[in-house]
């Protein structure tokens, strides 16, 4: 009876094989959550055009007609922070998706292969690193031409080099393990060995590494839009209205600009919690 | 004994390192029959594993040739070697490094079926399973989390899985214990049988070698120094070095007094290799002769050894120049 009342012992010390999400990844995903909400909203039913000026209802502060105002031609803050939501997630996806694949790929290259190719690349990244990310993205906007397509290619050039840094690092030291040697000797072609054996070994870095240019690269596109380099004015971005609205902050009508700047901060924010939270949830590994 | 499957000819093999050559292999010459079980001994740092990637073509040697099948492939490009694979295949020392940390079983054992176009990999995948004596529940899961023998087993089963004629076995036994071990040669020898495999059977490991290979290979510093079939190195070992491997291995009874031979120091290092015989040094019959290259001399019936002390004595009971 004794053993039938016994209850199994409690197992001390096994880590449970899928740990919960912390913290940082909910408050996260939280944030990202509330701004792809904003963005849906705001596309499918925006409370008022984000284009759409009134004379009458110019710098209208925060109140029930405007949750966040007007500002100085009239349009509605909230309107224009939805649509601002669709305009610099996309921008941030698509620099995080060409600067992801390109480095990516041309690190493992590199890393692999190793001799004239390494170094040829190895001396072209530190040509680009040796400028500041945003100087870089701003140079080539001025050259190209301010258009989306061009802020995206701007920033996408600045961040690649950090995709390929870190993924030939990580391809220099799998190549010699011994799993790579087996690869090859059960009869591998040299690309199926860097894109199936040693790759999806080496891609936790570059995942955290492309939540951190999500951030980075709306804190860019906003920054050159600030600046009039990036986005163009009437079009609902946040840097953009950050930038109309900063000459209304000194007269008071603080909510033209803080509002947008908050989407900034918060998508920033998000991003870099979420990339902490896939580097703490890969490191530990084997 | 008929035409080898594989031809080891005079092969060497050197590194660069830190502004010195390292001699790693220097001129190792053998043959394996096709069914043979050919065993390499000789202590860590001989050149053991230099010669096992050297012969899948994980290195490119120096000098030397190897043959598969009476074929040159010594400088083969990727391209063209991607054939001998299907062919020569190796198991390496530690299968927790060897096998792909991400990858689980099915995809590991599927590999090989697929690079060489095998039919109907499906069935083969279970029959190889089933040849290497693992259950179906292991295909869902991933190297770590298998047991050290059944990890080897996975080694095994996706180095025979295309049907290979010919393994390089690079030490693998030498990273389970002695109960596991046991049963990975038992599965060795059996695979041997219904396969018609070939081995080359790497280790250092004496009591081993002894179990399960027709013929026995000495080596040390880069160098065959002495060949013979198992139980004639056994019974009659004539290489003073290969009489101090033998007299070191363990004997589990503490009634038997060993007579272990003495050996000077610590090898020389693969930088420097002594002229003549390279046990030289260390050896403590050594005379002014050994400071010249020594040739094999014939022991017994397919057996030789390049010693001075292996070579016909004026009462003839030793052996003839090869």
């Amino acid at each position: 009876m004794a053993v039938q009342g016994a209850r199994p012992l409690p197992i001390v010390g096994v880590p449970s094989r899928r740990r919960r999400l912390g913290v940082s990844a909910l408050v996260g995903l939280g944030i990202l959550a509330v701004l792809i909400v904003l963005w849906a909203w705001g596309a499918l039913a925006p409370p008022r055009d984000p284009l759409a000026t009134d004379p009458a209802s110019q710098l209208l502060p925060p109140g029930p007609g405007h949750l966040m105002g007007t500002d100085t031609y009239g349009r509605d803050v909230l309107s224009r922070v939805m649509a601002g939501a669709g305009l610099d997630l996309a921008i941030a996806a698509s620099v995080t998706g060409v600067s992801f694949v390109v480095g990516v790929l041309v690190g493992a290259l590199a890393g692999y292969h190793g001799g004239w190719i390494d170094d040829v690349v190895l001396r072209v990244v530190d040509v680009i690193l040796s400028f500041p990310a945003f100087v870089l993205a701003l140079a080539i906007t001025a050259v190209l031409g301010n258009s989306v397509r061009n802020v995206v290619i701007a920033i996408a050039v600045a961040y690649t080099p950090y995709f390929v840094r870190l993924t030939r690092g990580e391809i220099l030291s799998a190549r010699r393990a011994d799993y790579a040697d087996n690869a090859r000797a059960i009869g591998n072609p040299s690309w199926r060995i860097v894109l199936l054996h040693l790759l999806p070994n080496c891609i936790v870095p570059a995942l955290v590494q492309a939540s951190l240019t999500m951030g980075w690269s709306i804190l860019d596109a906003s920054g050159l839009s600030f600046l009039g380099l990036g986005i163009k004015p009437p079009t609902p971005e946040w840097g953009v209205e950050v930038g109309e609205g900063a000459s209304n902050i000194v007269s008071g009508e603080w909510w033209t600009s803080v509002f947008p700047g908050l989407a900034i901060t918060l998508a920033v924010l998000s991003f870099n919690l979420l990339g902490e939270a896939i580097q703490a949830r890969f490191r530990p590994r084997r | 004994m008929t035409a080898p499957l594989l031809e080891v000819a005079d092969l060497t093999c050197e590194f660069r390192d830190r502004g010195r050559t390292v001699h790693a292999l220097n001129g190792v010459s053998l043959t394996v029959g096709a069914g043979e079980t050919v065993g390499l001994v000789g202590e860590s740092g001989c050149g053991k594993s230099t010669l096992a990637r050297s012969i899948v073509r994980l290195l490119v040697p120096t000098s030397g040739r190897l043959l598969f099948d009476g074929q040159d492939y010594t400088r083969w490009g990727e391209r063209r070697l991607r054939r001998l694979r299907k062919d020569v295949q190796i198991v390496f020392q530690d299968p927790m490094t060897a096998l792909n940390p991400s990858w689980t079983v099915r995809r590991l054992l599927l590999e090989p079926l697929v690079l060489h176009r095998v039919g109907e990999p499906e069935r083969r995948l279970s029959q190889v399973l089933d040849e290497v004596e693992l259950p179906a529940s292991v295909l869902g899961r991933r190297p770590g989390q298998l047991s050290g023998g059944q990890r080897q087993r996975v080694a095994i089963a996706r180095a025979i899985a295309a049907r290979p004629r010919f393994v390089v076995l690079d030490e693998p036994t030498a990273s389970v214990d002695m109960s596991i071990r046991a049963s990975l040669l038992r599965l060795l020898r059996k695979l041997q049988r219904e396969e018609g495999l070939t081995y080359l059977f790497i280790s250092h490991d004496l009591s081993t070698v002894r179990h399960i290979c027709d013929r026995l290979l000495v080596m040390y510093l880069g160098r065959v120094v002495e060949e013979g079939r198992t139980e004639s190195v056994f019974d009659r070992p004539a290489h003073v070095y290969t009489r101090v491997l033998l007299s070191a291995i363990p004997v589990p009874d503490p009634a038997v007094r060993r007579r272990r031979l003495p050996i000077l120091g610590e090898p020389p290092s693969p930088t420097a290799i002594p002229t003549g015989c390279p046990f030289r040094p260390r050896c403590q019959m050594a005379a002014g002769e050994c400071e010249r290259p020594q040739p094999f001399y014939e022991v017994g019936p397919g057996h030789r050894a390049a010693c001075r002390l292996a070579r016909v004595e004026p009462s003839g009971e030793a052996g003839t120049p090869a």
